[in-house]
């Protein structure tokens, strides 16, 4: 086991290797289908190593393998920790990065940096799975700065075009905003923990007594320590106010949207939170601040979807309100729920984000959805493809997201205290939102009348893209069937013995009938009277509703927000650098210091003259003086 | 009859002498040698008085290693006063002042 486990780290890296320093007269296809051969064997020997854990009675293989740095006790290792919950953030991971990559072979194969495209995504991939197989928080965290690096080249891979090199660079410092609060978090795990181990970790937390550790501001210190990992979290995971990355981090190729900014990496936050779920479960503030954050991302960034007409935007929203969902479970301790949908959600947001890459591509890149429509016919494949999505995301009864969101949701109404009853009701509304979004996209782009230029030219692309579709469209039906597993998951989870799991038919059962399905009829119905019929509701063109859309179609002005806060800084150091450095530094201190030295000896200079009877002069009259001095003192 | 006191103050003249030497005379540097001279005789006048009035011989063999060291002294000086003619053509002093600051 453990050379196979150390097989599919060092088989991506040799992937990306090989695609970056590849000759530039090979071929384009072949360097292609070696890549994604690679990630499919990683994939295979994940599968074998999820399977021996579930064949060894949840068996989990920890090892320790190498020190990396060892300085008087403080210990770094490079090892792993797999056990149910990371075998199965493998496999999701590998499985995603391999349809990706075969998608990649069709979608690239325009690009003259092919290659350089290849060897990113191997790298990524590398990233993520070295994050999500660590087991340590300095392993985790050169991870996370792996797989943010990744996503910086990624989004900023057409660097000719201005926006793409914006847009990465603002991704880049908004997770650097994160990074430092998350590295403070893992300082401040180290310090009372005296490890970054989680094992050892995970095993001195019982004797921690919460009581004895110090307050700051009001909170204590491991209060302070979750609050500032969370903060890491946030800007990875998207999550307001840090989320402003996501929606320009689009400019990147499309099924770079899929695997990095919807499946994988924007979901590393929860996975982290997942891993030290013993840690956090501990605090209440930070817990209460979690799950505010979350429910209130739910339901505002979805709010801004409804808006949007690009269409890898709009989808780029729906991943922020599914995070912000994630994040709300991960606040009330549900641990597994929230890693429940994650794990249903990388597939129908992979599905939705490359039945948009294909939709892209047919319509020669055109990501405008007022000028798509009536899709329906041209592109049937990815038509049925985005209706299974669709259906996912809004949680239709069957489908996995019907499982996940619902999971969800019950274990936040069964919470019962003021502020989940509070996050409940956001998501509820949340819901609703998502499905009036999701089928706003689905009636422009695939009903009504195409209103482009050139629909002859329209037509479903090569395989490469639509088995990747497919196979998608399958697990996305089909992967929410393993509930129990996530249930029965040994990481801790909130309420499992309130919601009354028993069995899988009293589940569908119950969620059929429950609020949120309201949510689903509702949202669907409004979604069709204005999208498909272009009705107006008459009671939303007062005032009050178009300042509010006004509002919200500015995005909450988050981005003039940053802006503002970066011109007050600018300011602050501009001021810093006239009065401190200029005035201050400069002209006071380090050039006023000699001026004053070099007007002292001028004055001096003056008396030495060179004349030696001056000089002379000088010495006697002096001597003249001491030895009077003498006299008088003696007499 | 003359006293030590007429001799000592025979040579706080001298000595007086040779001081407003250096002080007053700006012209030439030559006389700044013999003034300087001067002031070594005044006090090897010193000496011998003492020694003579004493009765001890040790200061007037110190006088010899005065002069001795005096000789060597300015035999010194117009050495460098001749080559400071070979440089600037002139004795005056008021030329001389390149130790000004």
């Amino acid at each position: 086991m453990h050379e196979l486990l150390l097989m599919i780290p060092i088989l991506l890296l040799v992937s990306s290797l090989i695609s970056g320093f590849s000759p530039s007269f090979s071929n384009n296809l072949h360097i292609g289908i070696i890549s994604s051969f690679m990630v499919l064997i990683s994939l295979i020997i994940s599968l074998l190593v999820l399977f021996n854990i579930y064949s060894n009675d949840n068996l989990t293989l920890y090892e320790n393998f190498y020190n990396w740095i060892s300085i008087d006790g403080l210990n770094i290792g490079i090892g792993y920790l797999v056990d149910e919950f990371s075998a199965i953030m493998l496999c999701v991971v590998l499985l995603v990065s391999f349809l990706v990559h075969i998608y990649s072979i069709s979608y690239m194969k325009e690009e003259s940096d092919f290659k350089r495209f290849f060897s990113y995504i191997a790298l990524f991939t590398f990233s993520m799975i070295l994050l999500v197989m660590s087991n340590n928080l300095i392993q985790l965290f050169i991870g996370w700065e792996g797989v943010g690096l990744v996503s910086y080249l990624l989004i900023g891979f057409f660097y000719k075009k201005q926006s793409a090199i914006k847009a990465n660079l603002k991704a880049f410092l908004i997770n650097r905003i994160g990074d430092m609060f998350f590295i403070l978090g893992i300082a401040m795990i180290y310090a009372l923990f005296d490890s970054f181990d989680y094992k050892t970790i995970f095993l001195n937390i019982d004797s921690l007594n919460l009581g004895d550790l110090k307050i700051y501001f009001g909170l204590n210190y491991l209060d302070l320590a979750c609050l500032f990992l969370f903060i890491g979290a946030m800007a990875k995971s998207a999550q307001i106010p840090l989320h402003v990355w996501l929606p320009d981090s689009m400019e990147g190729p499309t099924p770079i949207s899929a695997l990095i900014h919807a499946a994988t990496m924007v979901t590393a936050g929860i996975f982290m939170i997942g891993r030290l779920s013993p840690v956090f479960e501990l605090t209440e503030f930070t817990n209460n601040f979690i799950l505010i954050i979350g429910a209130s991302t739910a339901l505002f960034m979805g709010l801004i979807a409804i808006f949007e007409n690009d269409i890898k935007r709009v989808i780029a929203y729906s991943t922020i309100s599914q995070l912000g969902y994630m994040v709300a479970a991960l606040g009330i301790n549900a641990y597994a729920a929230s890693f429940f949908h994650l794990y249903t959600h990388a597939f129908f947001k992979a599905l939705l984000f490359l039945c948009a890459g294909s939709i892209i591509m047919s319509l020669h890149h055109n990501q405008d959805i007022t000028r798509m429509g009536g899709l329906r016919s041209k592109l049937p494949i990815t038509f049925y493809s985005f209706v299974i999505g669709t259906l996912c995301i809004i949680g239709f009864p069957l489908t996995s997201g019907f499982f996940s969101k619902d999971l969800i949701l019950e274990v936040m109404f069964y919470k019962n205290t003021n502020i989940s009853f509070i996050a409940y009701i956001m998501l509820l509304i949340g819901a609703f939102i998502t499905t009036i979004y999701s089928f706003r996209l689905l009636f422009i782009v695939f009903y009504g009348n195409y209103r482009g230029d050139n629909i002859k030219s329209v037509k479903e692309q090569s395989y490469y893209i639509l088995i990747p579709l497919i196979i998608l469209a399958t697990l996305s039906i089909f992967s929410g069937y393993l509930i129990e597993v996530f249930i029965n998951m040994p990481i801790y989870f909130y309420g499992i013995s309130d919601i009354n799991y028993n069995g899988f038919i009293n589940f569908i059962s119950h969620g059929i009938f429950s609020s949120a399905s309201i949510a689903l009829v509702s949202g669907f119905y409004v979604a069709k009277i204005l999208y498909i019929d272009n009705k107006k509701f008459l009671f939303l063109q007062n005032s009050i509703f178009k300042n509010l859309k006004k509002i919200i179609e500015t995005k909450y002005k988050f981005d003039e927000f940053f802006i503002y806060c970066s011109n007050l800084t600018k300011k602050l150091s501009e001021i810093f650098s006239t009065r401190i450095d200029i005035r201050l530094l400069d002209k006071l201190i380090v050039n006023g210091l000699p001026r004053k030295i070099n007007k002292f000896a001028q004055t001096f200079k003056s008396t030495s003259t060179g004349y030696l009877y001056h000089y002379a002069f000088l010495i006697v009259f002096s001597i003249v003086i001491i030895f009077g001095i003498i006299l008088v003192r003696i007499l | 009859m003359i006293t030590m006191t007429h001799y000592l103050i025979f040579s706080a003249l001298l000595f007086c002498i040779s001081i407003a030497g250096i002080f007053i005379n700006r012209k030439n540097i030559l006389l700044l040698l013999m003034s300087i001279e001067l002031m070594l005789l005044s006090v090897n006048t010193n000496f011998i008085i003492f020694s003579h009035f004493s009765n001890d011989i040790n200061g007037q063999v110190f006088v010899f290693f005065i002069l001795a060291v005096a000789a060597a002294e300015s035999a010194i000086g117009l050495a460098i006063i001749v080559s400071l003619h070979r440089l600037s053509k002139s004795l005056e002093i008021n030329l001389i002042n390149k130790l000004r600051g």
